[in-house]
Order: C-alpha cells, then structure tokens, then sequence
C-alpha cells in the first residue's frame, strides 16, 4: 500500500471502537443441509457487540461475512449473550470445507465493566499512520416503540435528533453532508444479534437492511410493533 | 461544531477499527436480461487485497424508486451501507427488487445481483451502481 500523507486521521472530538473480544480459530464445515454452530465463550462481564469474518484462507487473503442468502458455505448469524459469541453457518451440500473464523466483540455504549486488555503488542495500542481511525459520530443504544399506529419514537442521545419515522424503520438525523457507514445489532431476549444483513421473506421480500444519505442514515428493523432495542454504530466514511 | 474536551475516549488497552483503505468503482449491469427466482448477473471487479479485513459497502445508484409508504416513485440517488449486500426497491412499471451481493474473494471482489419481481419473471433496465469498499480491521493484529 502506498504511503499517503492523508492516510492517517484521529479525530479528537469523537470517541472510537473498542474491541474487547478477539479470536480466531479453524472450523469444519462438513457437506450437508443441516445448520453448523459454533459457540465461542467471551468470559467478558457483559454481552458484547458481535462481529464475525471467515475465510478459507489461514491468513484471511479471501474474507466472508454474514451471507443470507446464495452462497455456500455461508455465514448465517452472528449472536452473542452474556457467556458465548454464537456462530452459525449453512453448509454446501455437496462438499465439505475447511475455513477459519474470526470473532470481534466490541463494547457496546452501555456496559460499565472492565474488561481484559486486547492489545497484542508491548501492551499498547500502536497506530499506524497508513489508517484511518473512524470516528464514531454515533454510539448508542436506542431503544424503538411502535404504537398501534405503527410510529416509531427513537430516541437519540448525543445532541442527534430524535425522529418520528414509519414503521419497520430506525432513522438517524446526523446532516453531515456525505455518507457515513451505520452498523447495527438488535438486543432481545439477552441476546444481541448482528443486524447487517437481509432476510428473505416470500411476499415481503428483504428486512434488516441499512442505508444512508447525506443528512439521515437508518435501517429497516422488520419491527411493526412492540419494543426492541438496538445498539447502533455510525462512523464517519472519510 | 464546537469540541467537547471530554468527549474523546482513547484506551491503549483495547484494540480499535482501523480503516485500512478504501476503492470505488462503476459496475453496470446490462439491460433485459429476464431473472426469476434464483437467477443472477456476476461481474468480478480487481481491487487491491487486504488481508483479514472486514470489507463494508456504499452503493450509490440512480433509478426510480418504489416508494412503500405513499405508493408513488420518485427518482433519486441513495447510498446504501451494509457488510455483503443489500437491496433496492425500485420501480419500472411494477414494482422490482434488486438484491445485490458484494463478497470479496482473493483479490477480486464478486459482485452478484439478483432480480425479483413481483410477477416472477419481467425483464429488467440497465442499472449502473457505484460501488465503494472500505476496509476496515482492528490493528495490533
């Protein structure tokens, strides 16, 4: 990669991730239709922010997410509760593979417990200039209530604004001019669930996808009534 | 915007997402072609590798767009984020919906996209999406 003196950007004004969890290990998916999970403990005090990439690679040259719908192998769902990060795949039907898998756990902005050390080198996170640091313009936990009038009321901490917005939709007001990258996940039931990703529904075709424009940014939650809450991740796309 | 001095949270104990670089490109997928059920259009596009990073989306596009909630179209251009692929709901007499799948393999990026319909099987415009990929990992690694 070549050496770019705009490359390297740490901004002070905003907080960053943290990664609280790491791992990597070998899996086996072996050929058939039956669903492979793979349960991973994370030992951390609290649930974290789930994040999963495999590979059939060792040193990840070729690197898979979560994957709904075609390929095969695929990576299904990504969950995590407050002991294990939990990994499903499909497997393809006729042939068996060997892959590897890497898990991030990221703090999520609620959590008050310690949590070990990640860093991998002389105890200190070491930056390198050739990156970007992205800011995180949002971080947060929202939580969305739809009323028999299937409003959304979302409420946004960090001087964001709250939005009233349709159903099946969280909206973020954040008028910064260009795109910023959104992720999500959606806590229930002690769970939190990656949320980047669709699902296929015959007649009411994708759900849980993102988007993003130059003044709001949101996602579609395929929630039409009820209470959910949903941790939300907005960086800054430089 | 003002800065608030104790905004920033630095912790030299954790690892944090670094973005490692990012490409944008033009994928134009060709014009009647007619796509049912699992049927899909695969273009390969060259982008430099990076290992072991996670790979994230925008995708801008102009087309019509199937508006759900007021039941009119409306032409524009939205940028869509995700990690491996996304939807677009647009227009073009009925209602289509496309699905494209964005999953880096080696040093190529495979693009795929699948049309649906609501009658199943109608053919569909040209449709040229610009892409781009940010490759975001933790450091320390």
């Amino acid at each position: 990669m070549a050496q770019n003196l705009a490359h390297f950007m740490l901004n002070s004004d905003y907080p960053m991730d943290k990664v609280v969890f790491y791992k990597q290990q070998q899996i086996s998916l072996p050929a058939g239709s039956s669903a492979i999970t793979f349960t991973i403990p994370h030992s951390l005090l609290f649930t974290p922010l789930p994040i999963a990439i495999w590979s059939e690679d060792e040193d990840f040259s070729s690197v898979y997410g979560l994957d709904q719908l075609v390929m095969a192998p695929r990576m299904t769902l990504v969950k995590a509760d407050a002991t294990n990060i939990t990994v499903s795949f499909t497997p393809d039907s006729g042939t068996a593979y060997t892959g590897y898998l890497r898990v991030y756990g990221l703090l999520p902005a609620n959590a008050t417990q310690e949590a070990a050390p990640t860093v991998r080198q002389s105890a200190k996170l070491v930056f390198d200039t050739d990156k970007i640091y992205c800011p995180l313009i949002f971080s947060g936990l929202i939580t969305t209530d739809f009323n028999p009038n299937n409003v959304a009321k979302v409420n946004v901490t960090h001087g964001y604004k709250e939005l009233t917005t349709q159903a099946n939709r969280v909206e973020i007001e954040h008028n910064l001019g260009n795109y910023p990258f959104i992720s999500f996940w959606r806590e229930a039931n002690g769970e939190i669930k990656a949320g980047n990703y669709v699902t296929f529904q015959p007649g009411y075709p994708l759900q849980y996808y993102s988007y993003s424009d130059i003044d709001k940014c949101g996602f579609y939650c395929g929630q039409s009534a009820g209470q959910d809450k949903w941790h939300i991740r907005i960086y800054a796309n430089v | 915007m003002s800065s608030r001095p104790n905004r920033f949270i630095l912790n030299s104990d954790y690892m944090s997402l670094a973005q490692a670089g990012n490409q944008e490109i033009d994928i134009v997928l060709p014009a009647g072609t007619s796509i049912s059920g699992l049927g899909y259009v695969t273009k390969l596009v060259n982008l430099p590798a990076v290992k072991g990073a996670i790979p994230r989306y925008l995708v801008s596009y102009e087309t019509t767009v199937y508006n759900m909630e007021t039941q009119q179209t409306e032409t524009k251009t939205v940028t869509i984020p995700t990690e491996g692929m996304f939807d677009i709901w647009s227009s073009n007499g009925l209602p289509h919906y496309y699905v494209l799948f964005a999953r880096p393999d080696k040093d190529k990026l495979r693009v795929s996209a699948q049309v649906i319909t609501q009658s199943g099987n109608q053919p569909f415009d040209s449709i040229t999406f610009k892409l781009r990929v940010s490759y975001m990992y933790p450091p320390n690694l």
